[in-house]
């Protein structure tokens, strides 16, 4: 169960203390989860209805539907707050039109208390309210990698600016058992490790043959095949939200975040 | 190469801007050895045996930190090294044990009641600490630039490269980053730590790529490894914080910011309560250590009745601080009262308090310290001006000849001499007065003075109000 814990990104990386404790729940089960999958696999081979619902047995597939939920619509945006059951916050945007998650963040606290803050796993970071420079007295340069992670219909995409190396330069691995993709760079300038939260939650394998990237305009863009079971299962969850009655009074202040 | 000389030359301007020559700058522990005996001079302590042994017992207690709530007065006529006692003992402590310091009369503000101010002094002085998963950066050192923007007094610039097996990366440092580097004097080839949220900075020792550079290394250097991976990494620290800091991370929505700006007002008791609980709850579960610290209140007889009581009452908290008053007070009226009472702090009050009592020196001790304190202003003085300023010392005060040290030693440079010689205190001397020859020249020339209506009953008005 213990694993080298890696930032997801440059500017936030808090958020996997949360993604943690649910992808691990979702490890406990997902071996019974694999050798099910296996044994059905064999009876009927490459059932795609089978496959599909096995999402519906992790743990995150039930700690959304079992989440305190709220949802305010906004222009073409709507968003949903999550409180889950173990008291961890999560939102999510969704473009209204094309049904995409444009970001998901989480509140992360400190163990000593306080307001805590929104940690960005999917999308444009939120950019702060008050900009305190006396925090943070150390931060990276401008000209520095910027790592942005998007989300579209079918893939998950990283895009790292400021990446001036052409692209043999790069080596994108996809490393299962650590679960997560290793980018490094043969001029020992840039190295990464990319967490894939949204396949480990679901208990499905992280595949090198899913991995495409390309390089252009000094930005490295790594994208990520989405398997079947998980746009099925994002295509489902839209679905669900579909039911949740959006808020229509919104006070003033609730606005901005 | 080059900018690590700019950044060195920069270094000694710093240190020269930081550290002033302050009134117990010279104090650096309470001068005792293993067996808390106290040594005739050490650390800057001088004389005032029992006194320190004293603060030696009270040190250990502090170190145990199993009892809380005990109050310890230091009292003694002025100028008896009341203060430098509980300098030393906060030197003594390190620099992980809370020691807040404070006057008498700070609580006096506009801003917060007395008790609420009381209370932050006491909930600053108890340190926990606690394990929390923290954004560590660690890496190699490889350029460490500092640039002072143009036009002097501009605000720094500073620009640090880390490095890996794997990767690089810039980082841009705000003034405050720049001043712990060079304190640390992190220079190239060192490897080190640096805590995102708190800015500290941890020497883990030098590359192995670099152990050829021998003239850069001193004797002890110890040699690691360039670490691998990323630069950025998740990593449980201990972090040390103060109960009143956590108070005001838990008081407000910005809570932290705060901090920052030093406006915390007052904290609601109900937030203060839920923190007690949940620390109590942490301590249980092993997941954080309380650190009992000092508060030290200076000048305690300016503390009036409603402190007192109060006092008493937070003494009794399983939570409160080791405090320690100091006092040059006499018999004397409480302040806010009528009733007069030994240094002015009420007998049940003194009825908890350990007393220890400091006497003035002996003419060998002032000696001693006139001569620590000229090496402290670094002031080279001839032992027949140390043999006068002796004698000043004893005759009027400690603290008047200890301002003539630097005033003869300007006097001696103006006349290109590399030491001060006795004329040099001899006109000092005569140039400014002492209290008692002021007070002889107001006497003589009353008269002539405004506002003058045949005195005596002035000082009664200087008393305190309430």
């Amino acid at each position: 169960m213990k694993r080298k814990t890696s930032p997801i990104d440059s500017t936030g990386s808090g958020v996997s203390t949360i993604l943690y404790k649910i992808s691990s729940l979702t490890e406990e089960i997902s071996p019974n989860i694999d050798s099910g999958l296996c044994t059905k696999k064999i009876i009927i081979p490459g059932n795609h209805v089978e496959q599909a619902m096995a999402y519906k047995n992790s743990i995150w597939y039930k700690s959304l539907l079992n989440a305190e939920k709220t949802c305010l619509k906004e222009d073409q945006i709507k968003k949903i707050h999550y409180k889950f059951e173990d008291g961890n916050e999560m939102v999510e945007e969704y473009n209204a039109d094309t049904r995409v998650l444009l970001r998901r963040a989480w509140k992360v606290k400190g163990k000593i208390g306080g307001e805590g803050k929104w940690l960005v796993e999917i999308g444009d970071p939120i950019p702060d309210a008050v900009t305190n420079t006396d925090a943070l007295d150390i931060k990276e340069s401008k000209d520095q990698p910027v790592l942005l992670k998007r989300n579209t219909k079918i893939n998950i995409e990283w895009r790292i600016r400021n990446l001036p190396y052409p692209i043999e330069t790069y080596s994108i691995k996809a490393n299962d058992e650590e679960k997560h993709i290793v980018i490094s760079t043969s001029n020992k300038k840039y190295y990464k490790k990319l967490e894939v939260p949204e396949l480990v939650r679901v208990g499905l394998p992280i595949e090198q043959s899913k991995i495409n990237a390309t390089h252009q305009f000094n930005t490295l863009i790594i994208t990520y095949n989405k398997p079947q079971t998980l746009i099925e299962m994002e295509k489902e969850w839209y679905q669900e939200l579909n039911k949740i009655k959006p808020m229509k009074d919104i006070p003033n202040e609730c606005k901005t975040q | 190469m080059a900018s690590l000389a700019a950044a060195q030359v920069q270094e000694v301007r710093s240190i020269t801007r930081i550290e002033r020559i302050g009134a117990h700058s010279h104090i650096r522990g309470l001068g005792l050895d293993d067996a808390l005996e106290p040594r005739a001079v050490s650390q800057g302590m001088v004389g005032q045996k029992m006194a320190r042994k004293a603060a030696g017992v009270v040190l250990q207690m502090i170190r145990e930190g199993k009892i809380a709530g005990r109050a310890v007065l230091l009292a003694g006529q002025p100028g008896t090294g009341k203060t430098a006692i509980a300098m030393g003992l906060a030197q003594a402590l390190g620099p992980d044990t809370p020691f807040t310091s404070m006057a008498g009369s700070e609580i006096y503000s506009l801003e917060m009641s007395k008790t609420e101010a009381l209370t932050q002094a006491i909930r600053k002085s108890i340190g926990i600490r606690i394990k929390e998963e923290s954004e560590i950066i660690e890496g190699e050192v490889v350029e460490v630039i500092v640039e002072r923007a143009a036009g002097g007094g501009g605000a720094r610039t500073g620009r640090l490269t880390l490095k890996t097996t794997d990767m690089e990366t810039n980082y841009d440092m705000g003034t405050k980053m720049i001043d712990s580097l060079l304190k640390e004097k992190v220079q190239a080839g060192d490897v080190i730590t640096i805590d995102k949220a708190t800015g500290k900075i941890n020497k883990l020792g030098r590359s192995f790529a670099r152990a050829r550079d021998y003239d850069a290394t001193g004797q002890q250097a110890r040699f690691v490894q360039c670490p691998e991976g990323e630069l950025q990494k998740r990593k449980e620290v201990v972090h040390t914080v103060t109960l009143h800091e956590v108070d005001v991370i838990n008081s407000r929505t910005h809570g932290f910011l705060a901090l920052f700006s030093g406006d915390t007002g007052e904290i609601k008791s109900e937030v203060r309560e839920q923190i007690s609980g949940k620390l109590q709850e942490w301590r249980e579960e092993g997941k954080a250590e309380m650190i009992p610290g000092v508060l030290f209140i200076d000048e305690a007889h300016m503390l009036d009745i409603e402190c007192f009581s109060f006092l008493n009452r937070a003494l009794e908290s399983e939570t409160a601080p080791v405090v320690m008053m100091a006092t040059n007070r006499g018999i004397t009226r409480i302040r806010g009262t009528d009733y007069r009472s030994p240094h002015g702090i009420p007998l049940d009050l003194l009825d908890r308090m350990i007393i220890v009592p400091t006497a003035p020196y002996t003419h060998q001790e002032l000696r001693e310290i006139l001569n620590i304190r000229c090496e402290e202003e670094d002031c080279q003085m001839s032992a027949d001006a140390l043999t006068v300023l002796t004698r000043v010392a004893t005759e009027t005060s400690l603290r008047y000849a200890i301002q003539l040290i630097t005033t003869a030693s300007l006097v001696a440079k103006r006349r290109k001499a590399a030491e001060v010689s006795m004329e040099d205190v001899k006109k000092v001397y005569s140039l400014f007065l002492d209290e008692h020859r002021s007070e002889q020249f107001l006497k003589e020339y009353q008269d002539e003075f405004m506002f003058n209506d045949a005195a005596g009953d002035a000082p009664q008005l200087m008393e305190v109000t309430q």
